[in-house]
């Protein structure tokens, strides 16, 4: 049952055909294996997840309901409250930090419907970043070359999954953080409409931006772990024939050819029509990247103040220039919001999805400062949230789903639809799986050398 | 300086910027190392960068009312 999806374990697990005992313990295994190379985990909960598996055989053998997700393994970014955990946000500083006395909310509902959570999972410090190397933790390897970043800042995330350790992992995107490792592990992730999914028990970033967010290997795991993470229960019944278009202009600028001929392939399997504009999303990107590093500052001011050399030097950097800031940029950024909606509105009441990239090109190098796109040499941290960071400026949900091309680095797409309509989104993608477009693929086996 | 508005900020050459820089942080009790200080006035120079892309798009807004009233 490892590397199988979360709704084949549960149904496993609920017909009897295995145990949850026997699936924890060949996930345990597999991560014993494979986590040396991959570095996703932070924290493995071998015991707690072996006594909770135990529970729920024992609610089985008594003949007792259990939830949709029974006996499926979970993890999470270790931004998410566990009980009895130190909630460490990729951080040095939050290491001294009283144990979460409860649950992010999240975490129990996922509990609740019989998932069972093994570990926490590598972030970029206080989810700043799209890279997840980690100066404390060390950088999360992309399962499909490990030469290669996972992304971030939920890489840990993205990488579990990708790597087949858990069917599923939560994970957090305030400007890309989710889509942007989904995307370069060629796993799904969902980004839901702003305020869709608590953030009740998860360390913040920008209050403003912050989503959380969800991967898995398949379509109907995604939406499954939806159903279950949402309350009340989401909208299900998308339109039979979706009207769809490709976003082009500062969507598609700076993308690689091979980004821009999978941008095509997604286009062209959902008839969409091609050359849309959304006008304002490089000022929304803008916005976006003045209110982070703004907000994010004055979240951690106290610390900047007092410790700055305990900060990762790629995140400290970033949030001393966002507490010099002025605040009349950050009142402009906020100010721009309502306008950037209207303009995605206005393109949202003639199509039922939309498609981007996720990033311009497949995953760069570790430890590279800058990456060839198309012969022209460009910024990797500056650039891999260019196309994302427009859409959670405006809270829009979005579904980062991976292009069909096996044996080649993963590339993703962003399916894109109005806020609350998940729904859409979801059957976009069924439709786009079921016809072999787009598709999850098993890394090769992953080198435990490296 | 805590007051300075988003035009001001946007218009400050380098030199001005390396003024700013100091002059804001004094006055937030921001210690900047000097390790750290080329890279904070980089990525403070970025940060004017984009505020200078969205205060343009402010006016190309400003100028189209109709476009600043959500749907």
């Amino acid at each position: 049952m490892i590397g199988a999806d979360a709704s084949s374990i549960a149904a496993a697990v609920k017909a009897g055909r295995t145990t949850a005992q026997a699936v924890i313990r060949r996930t345990l295994d597999r991560i014993a294996a494979a986590d040396g190379a991959l570095n996703a985990f932070t924290a493995v909960f071998a015991l707690e997840a072996l006594e909770a598996a135990s529970r729920l055989d024992d609610q089985i053998s008594r003949g007792e309901p259990v939830g949709p997700l029974a006996g499926a393994p979970f993890a999470v970014k270790n931004l998410f409250d566990v009980e009895g955990v130190v909630t460490l946000a990729g951080s040095k500083i939050r290491r001294s930090a009283a144990p979460a006395a409860q649950d992010a909310s999240l975490v129990a509902r996922l509990r609740a419907a019989g998932a069972i959570l093994v570990g926490t999972l590598n972030m970029d410090e206080f989810a700043y970043g799209f890279v997840t190397e980690n100066a404390h933790y060390g950088a999360t390897r992309n399962p499909h070359d490990l030469g290669r970043i996972a992304g971030g800042s939920s890489g840990g995330s993205a990488a579990a999954v990708a790597a087949g350790l858990t069917p599923l992992a939560l994970g957090s995107d305030t400007n890309g953080s989710v889509r942007v490792p989904a995307g370069l592990c060629g796993v799904y992730g969902l980004k839901p409409t702003a305020g869709r999914l608590s953030l009740e028990g998860v360390f913040p970033f920008v209050d403003s931006l912050d989503h959380a967010g969800v991967f898995a290997r398949t379509v109907a795991d995604l939406a499954l772990a939806y159903q279950v993470l949402i309350d009340p229960p989401a909208r299900t019944e998308a339109e039979p024939t979706l009207r769809a278009a490709v976003l082009q202009g500062w969507f598609t600028q700076g993308a690689s050819t091979e980004v821009l001929a999978a941008l095509d392939a997604v286009g062209a399997a959902l008839d969409a029509d091609a050359g849309l504009e959304l006008a304002g999303a490089e000022a929304a990107r803008s916005a976006a990247f003045c209110l982070s590093a703004y907000e994010g500052a004055r979240l951690h001011m106290a610390d900047i103040r007092a410790r700055p050399q305990d900060f990762d030097p790629a995140v400290r950097d970033r949030l001393l220039a966002g507490a010099l800031l002025p605040d009349a940029v950050a009142e402009q950024a906020r100010r721009f919001q309502p306008a950037f909606q209207h303009e995605a509105a206005r393109l949202l009441q003639r199509y039922d999805i939309l498609l981007a990239p996720v990033v311009p090109c497949t995953a760069p190098r570790i430890g590279e400062a800058s990456m060839l796109i198309d012969g022209q040499e460009v910024s990797v941290r500056k650039n891999l949230g260019a196309y994302t960071q427009p859409l959670s400026y405006i809270g829009l949900p979005v579904l980062a789903a991976p292009v069909n091309r096996p044996g080649k680095l993963p590339i993703g797409v962003q399916i894109i639809a109005a806020p609350g309509r998940e729904d859409r989104l979801f059957a976009a993608a069924a439709r786009l799986e079921a016809r072999g477009v787009i598709a999850a693929h098993a890394p090769e086996d992953i080198r435990h050398d490296a | 300086m805590n007051l300075i508005d988003a035009s001001e900020f946007v218009r400050l050459e380098p030199e001005a910027l390396d003024a700013y820089f100091h002059e804001k942080a004094a006055e937030i009790g921001l210690t900047v190392a000097d390790a750290y200080r080329p890279a904070v006035l980089e990525t403070l120079a970025a940060l004017q960068t984009h505020a200078a892309i969205l205060q343009a798009r402010l006016v190309d807004v400003a100028l189209s009312p109709a476009r600043i009233t959500p749907p």
